[in-house]
């Protein structure tokens, strides 16, 4: 298992290499002006060009990359184009709130879409199974912010039960409990979609197995045969895209961020991908390939739990 | 038993005489908690350096730490009728060329950072002059030539060449012309003073939280008096439905609206709401780039202009659109008013003559435009709405849309054929003309601002000349006498509208929103910034 962990550790340098280098050149070929955006409509060339050779953004792009790579193995992250603070010191106190969001979006997800899922392929081709055949597409195709937007106005502005504003102190605990909850539910909900199909389908395959039809004849009790026979075998490829999709939840916090004015991580990346904030895009990115990376060890270490036959030596 | 009746219908007649004012002295009581909450319409703020402060949300949350050397009386834009901020007089020479200030004493920046002084003033100027700073607003403030401190409370400010519209464009409470403190700017040295910003306004900053918002407390020793409110919460909410659900709930006491009808209507539905929609507006024009074919040739421009229908944006900005049919917004100081322009300059809609001048030019049948546009609703919708409106001429226009920073930097490199811009700048007509209008502004020049047409550059009614207003615009800065001085500005609007290098089309007012329990202390007539003032400002009990 050592082995293993560390042999993927090994293995994430060259990937965050590549994503450091594509990113790096790929927010350049964006166009505009990150000078421009800082200064506004009023700079003329010349307050312009002295802002750019401040920046270092006169430099060659090779002498650029390279000592962006260089601060990156110090662990500097550089610092924001337009604040002048540490891009570190603004990801600190941004990264627990996406962090937050997008496990607590997951751990929804899960609660409300394995049961659904079971349920579903139990009773497949019943009018329960076509209701949650619907919902599943209808929650699969509805966007983020916009439930974003229709829990904030049930559960904030009518029924007054959670704050509107900001991500809560991240110190005290129940202030950013109550602040995350409609948030994670929103994207929870339509991650329970995603995991609810996918648990119906994987179901249904093992259900239709000659192991369960054995367990049966076998005389076991239906709950036995479901959980311990059939929930165990689905779950490997349910747990490898839930994994797969903390990206897309990750890309759906961005909105979610935006609407709850939760100062995380996917605010700071969207406004500086507006701003041409090359640090924070690079850096921002950075972390979350690094988290992902985590998430998928973690789903690959997992495998080991849920299917005993899985060894890593 | 009559008595009696008497009595009694008078005893009721006073209770219900005094009943309205019971009501009204108990809805001035103020609030126990005097904590102003205010939702923005940006993500987040850069720095509260008035050298700086180019977007909205930063020059308006700087508007409370700052104080200029002259201003505009809170809640109006009466520019006619200035007041005295840090300077308490002052005296231009006959020649137009020396300003001198005397300054109020006694003033204390925040967190004692010692006495106000012309020191500081002088630093101010000569910090903005400086190139080394790179200011976006330096350019402006080399007609300064030189700042001297007479003494420790007056200053004189001498210029280069006379403008009259010196204290309205750099000496005023406005952006740039906020005094920063000598002290503070040389303890940072010479770049920018970020966030925390030493001030002598009647709020200081208290604590930045990025991308979510920015505390300020209440000055106590403030020149003017401590303001009632006592603390500034500003956050950043640029997600229009959640900003108006928490402001429609009250947890905001104010925000910053749309500029769009329906929605100023929706939230009007609410009874404690009141919005303020307000000059000082940003100005809208479609440029055209006179270097690009057929846009050189002036009976394509002026058809485009005809064929472009000032209603249909009207019908689509409804409360917050006026209109504008000078090259300067008509808010704006010497704008050329609307009953002194000529007929055949006001470019009214008429779909026929302008398939007549399109022929005449040789395009009956039309041609192909192209322009790249930021997402940014109220800047799309115009080239959506011309697109249309010019449909009729066979012309079409391609619209490229993509983000605002992308727009910026394309625009600047002559990639537009028609570009279409809205700006607000100091409330003179000398800003809009030097900036859109003047040879220097042209786009590509070391000097360049906004000047997409080229005008000045070109010739733009095909006479083998170069047609200008340069002279006029300096002319005119220079003019001691208002009257004379005013006649120039519409002479040089005249010309503009003349060879149609750009079609004005209206000016949308700032939409400020609160409810009624938020009280500016002052009548809201018009905003230099996007936000109250809030010297005089409380929070009543609701």
């Amino acid at each position: 298992m050592t082995t293993f962990i560390i042999r993927r550790l090994l293995l994430a340098i060259p990937t965050i290499l590549v994503v450091i280098t594509v990113v790096f050149f790929a927010v350049r070929g964006l166009g505009g002006d990150p000078a421009m955006a800082i200064l506004g409509d009023r700079a003329n060339p010349e307050a312009l060009e002295v802002l750019r050779e401040r920046l270092g953004l006169n430099q060659p792009l090779w002498k650029q990359y390279t000592s962006f790579l260089w601060d990156l193995t110090r662990g500097d992250l550089g610092r924001d184009l337009r604040t002048d603070q540490p891009v570190s010191e603004l990801f600190r106190r941004a990264v627990p709130y996406t962090v937050d969001l997008a496990i607590w979006a997951t751990v929804i997800g899960i609660l409300i879409g394995v049961p659904a899922g079971i349920l579903a392929a139990l009773k497949w081709n019943t009018p329960l199974d076509f209701v949650g055949r619907f919902l599943g597409i209808f929650g699969f195709s509805f966007p983020a912010f916009y439930l974003s937007i229709i829990l904030l106005f049930i559960f904030s502005l009518v029924l007054g039960w959670f704050p509107m504003i900001g991500g809560g102190e991240l110190s005290n605990w129940v202030e950013r409990a109550r602040h995350l909850f409609l948030p994670a539910l929103s994207l929870g909900l339509i991650k329970s979609a995603f995991v609810m199909r996918l648990t119906r389908s994987s179901m249904l395959n093992v259900l239709h197995e000659d192991y369960i039809t054995t367990a049966r004849s076998k005389g076991l009790k239906e709950w036995v045969v479901i959980y311990k026979h059939a929930l165990r075998n689905s779950l490997i490829p349910v747990v490898t895209m839930i994994s797969v999709y903390m990206a897309v939840t990750i890309g759906g916090s961005i909105e979610v961020e935006i609407v709850f004015n939760r100062p995380g991580l996917g605010k700071f990346l969207i406004g500086a991908i507006q701003e041409r904030n090359y640090p924070v895009i690079q850096s921002g990115l950075v972390v979350l390939t690094v988290f992902i990376m985590l998430v998928n060890l973690i789903t690959d270490l997992s495998y080991a739990f849920i299917d005993p036959r899985i060894k890593y030596d | 038993m009559r008595h009696r009746l008497g009595y009694l219908i008078g005893f009721l007649a006073v209770i219900l005489c005094l009943a309205p004012g019971l009501i009204f002295a108990a809805s001035q009581e103020l609030a126990d908690k005097q904590v102003w909450r205010w939702g923005h319409h940006t993500s987040d703020l850069t720095s509260l350096d008035p050298a700086f402060s180019v977007e909205d949300m930063t020059y308006s949350a700087g508007n409370g730490v700052f104080n200029g050397l002259v201003r505009v009386r809170p809640g109006t834009l009466d520019f006619d009728n200035l007041e005295g901020d840090l300077a308490e007089s002052w005296e231009i020479s006959k020649d137009g060329l020396v300003y001198t200030f005397r300054l109020r004493k006694g003033v204390q920046w925040h967190k004692g950072y010692g006495e106000f002084t012309a020191e500081d003033v002088k630093y101010t100027f000569d910090r903005l002059k400086n190139p080394k700073l790179g200011s976006p607003y330096g350019a402006k403030f080399l007609a300064i030539d030189s700042v001297k401190v007479v003494d420790k409370y007056t200053v004189q400010i001498i210029l280069k060449k006379p403008n009259t519209f010196f204290i309205m464009n750099q000496a005023f409470a406005y952006q740039a012309g906020m005094i920063v403190c000598k002290k503070q700017g040389e303890e940072k040295g010479l770049k920018n003073l970020g966030l925390y910003v030493i001030g002598t306004g009647p709020f200081m900053v208290e604590n930045y939280k990025a991308k979510e918002k920015i505390t300020f407390v209440r000055n106590p020793n403030y020149f003017r008096g401590a303001p009632t409110i006592e603390r500034l919460e500003m956050f950043f909410m640029p997600n229009v439905a959640s900003r108006t659900m928490a402001f429609i709930k009250g947890d905001l006491d104010a925000i910053y609206g749309e500029r769009d009808t329906y929605w100023v209507e929706d939230v009007k539905k609410t009874k404690t709401v009141i919005v303020d929609s307000v000059p000082l507006g940003s100005g809208c024009a479609i440029h055209f780039n006179m270097t690009k074919k057929p846009l050189d040739n002036i009976k394509v421009r002026k058809a485009l202009a005809i064929a472009t229908d000032r209603k249909a944006f009207k019908q689509y900005f409804g409360a917050v659109w006026h209109e504008m049919t000078a090259p300067v917004p008509p808010s704006y100081y010497a704008a050329l008013p609307k009953e002194k322009t000529p007929k055949e300059l006001l470019y009214e809609y008429d779909l026929e003559k302008a398939k007549k001048l399109l022929a005449e030019a040789g395009y009956p049948k039309g041609f192909k435009l192209m322009g790249y546009i930021t997402d940014k609703p109220y800047y799309k919708s115009i080239m959506e709405i011309c697109q249309e409106l010019w449909k009729p001429l066979g012309v079409q226009l391609e619209i490229k849309g993509v983000d605002h920073t992308t727009f910026h930097a394309n625009i600047r490199k002559d990639m537009n054929d028609v570009v279409v811009y809205y700006a607000g700048r100091a409330p003179v007509a000398d800003s809009y003309l030097t900036q859109y209008y003047f040879s220097k502004a042209v786009i590509g020049k070391p000097t360049a601002v906004t000047n997409f047409s080229h005008y000045g550059d070109v010739d733009a009614d095909g006479d083998g000349k170069v047609d200008s207003v340069d002279s006029l615009i300096i002319a005119a800065r220079g003019e001691m006498n208002r009257e004379k001085q005013r006649q120039l500005y519409y002479e040089a609007q005249l010309e503009i509208l003349k060879d149609m290098p750009a079609k004005p089309l209206h000016e949308l007012t700032k939409v400020l929103v609160r409810h009624n329990w938020f009280d500016p202390g002052v009548e809201i007539k018009g905003s230099m910034i996007f936000g109250y003032p809030l010297e005089k400002a409380r929070i009543l009990k609701h």
